[in-house]
């Protein structure tokens, strides 16, 4: 019979530790995933291919300001897509272009648990409610 | 081992219990497609082509995966599985790009073989033509992510038989990719010690071999 897992279990680790480095450099550099796989003995293509997967994962470094738009279901159905355009209009940036313009970027969030605000609009961390054109 | 017996489209067969049905299917001389299963490989049940009904099951069932029992009875060849298979071999031909002319598997592919299987004689969903790329930086092998219809035969092949851990996948949905190392060049990836067993499961002609490949076509590194 094939195997049952890949190589050898628990990896489990991984995304906490990912979710660390992350907090410390403010996103995941080729380096710091190398670094990762050789702390926790993973295939460097496996780290890659998680932190890849998940959105909260950034692999590049972040613009100093970031706007998050949530596209929670709440949000959308107050206008959360029309906000989106008419603020990458305002600032200039491309939606979910994680270099945006070099000083902001902008994306797409998902449910930020804050419904009651929606539609809600994250500046640098901070939610609130944003009024939809 | 204890023997069970399975009617396959009214054919009784057979069969080991606990085999995967696909084992089932062979013995009623039924074949489907299967282009994510491998016998000497992990199942992932991914491209769902060999999906069966079982009686009494909710659901159409993956036969690469689900475990042959005493008395069940299958269906390969319901107007619902035909059309499902057919769809989704139109979305795996529509999702890449599969210039068959072109390709170095062209009359050996097993995406040619499960079309055929099939009958497809049109797509019927709209082409992506996605932007992709060709990593000919391996001195023996080529990859064409094209062709890839992301199976993970190659992924699996080099963590469970090579042991060298080369390929991942990468991002999600319809970003998905394949990967080598960190997202490198293949030929920079020093686990991969060029056994040549992701070329050899490869349904597709997403791996190859440079030798296969008419001369002069790609430079080598
Ligand atoms: S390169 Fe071939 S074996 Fe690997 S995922 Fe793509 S189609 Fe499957
Ligand atoms: S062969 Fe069973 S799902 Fe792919």
């Amino acid at each position: 019979m094939a195997p049952e897992t890949p190589f050898p279990q628990p990896p489990g680790r991984l995304i906490e530790v990912l979710h660390q480095r992350q907090q410390q450099h403010g996103h995941l550099s080729r380096t710091t995933l190398a670094m990762v796989a050789q702390e926790l003995r993973l295939p460097p293509a496996h780290v890659y291919g998680v932190a890849s997967f998940y959105h909260l994962f950034r692999l590049t470094p972040p613009t100093p300001h970031r706007c998050g738009i949530c596209f929670g279901t709440a949000c959308l159905l107050r206008g959360a897509a029309a906000l989106a355009a008419a603020q990458a209009q305002r600032l200039g940036v491309r939606l979910d272009d994680p270099a945006g313009d070099g000083l902001w970027s902008l994306e797409t969030v998902s449910c930020l648990g804050a419904c009651g605000l929606a539609p809600v609009l994250v500046m640098d961390g901070v939610p609130r409610r944003a009024e939809a054109p | 081992m204890a023997v069970v017996t399975l009617q396959v489209n009214d054919t009784t067969v057979a069969v080991p219990a606990g085999v995967p049905l696909l084992q089932a299917l062979a013995a009623a001389g039924v074949a489907l497609p299967t282009l994510c299963h491998h016998p000497r490989l992990s199942p992932v049940a991914a491209c769902r082509l060999c999906l069966v009904e079982l009686e009494g099951a909710s659901r159409p069932l993956p036969a690469c995966v689900t475990a042959a029992a005493e008395g069940q009875r299958l269906r390969t060849d319901t107007p619902a599985l035909q059309a499902g298979r057919r769809l989704i071999v139109e979305l795996l031909f529509a999702e890449g790009n599969h210039p068959c002319a072109v390709c170095v598997a062209n009359g050996d592919c097993e995406l040619q073989d499960a079309a055929r299987h099939v009958g497809m004689d049109l797509v019927s969903v709209p082409y992506r033509h996605p932007s992709r790329q060709v990593d000919a930086s391996h001195p023996l092998f080529l990859l064409d992510h094209h062709r890839c219809i992301l199976c993970s035969r190659c992924v699996r092949v080099c963590d469970e038989i090579e042991g060298a851990h080369v390929w991942a996948m990468a991002n999600r949905g319809s970003a998905t990719r394949l990967i080598a190392g960190l997202d490198q060049p293949w030929g920079t990836v020093d686990s991969c010690t060029s056994c040549g067993k992701c070329v050899a499961v490869c349904p597709t002609g997403a791996l190859v071999a440079r030798e296969d490949v008419p001369l002069g076509r790609w430079p080598t590194p």
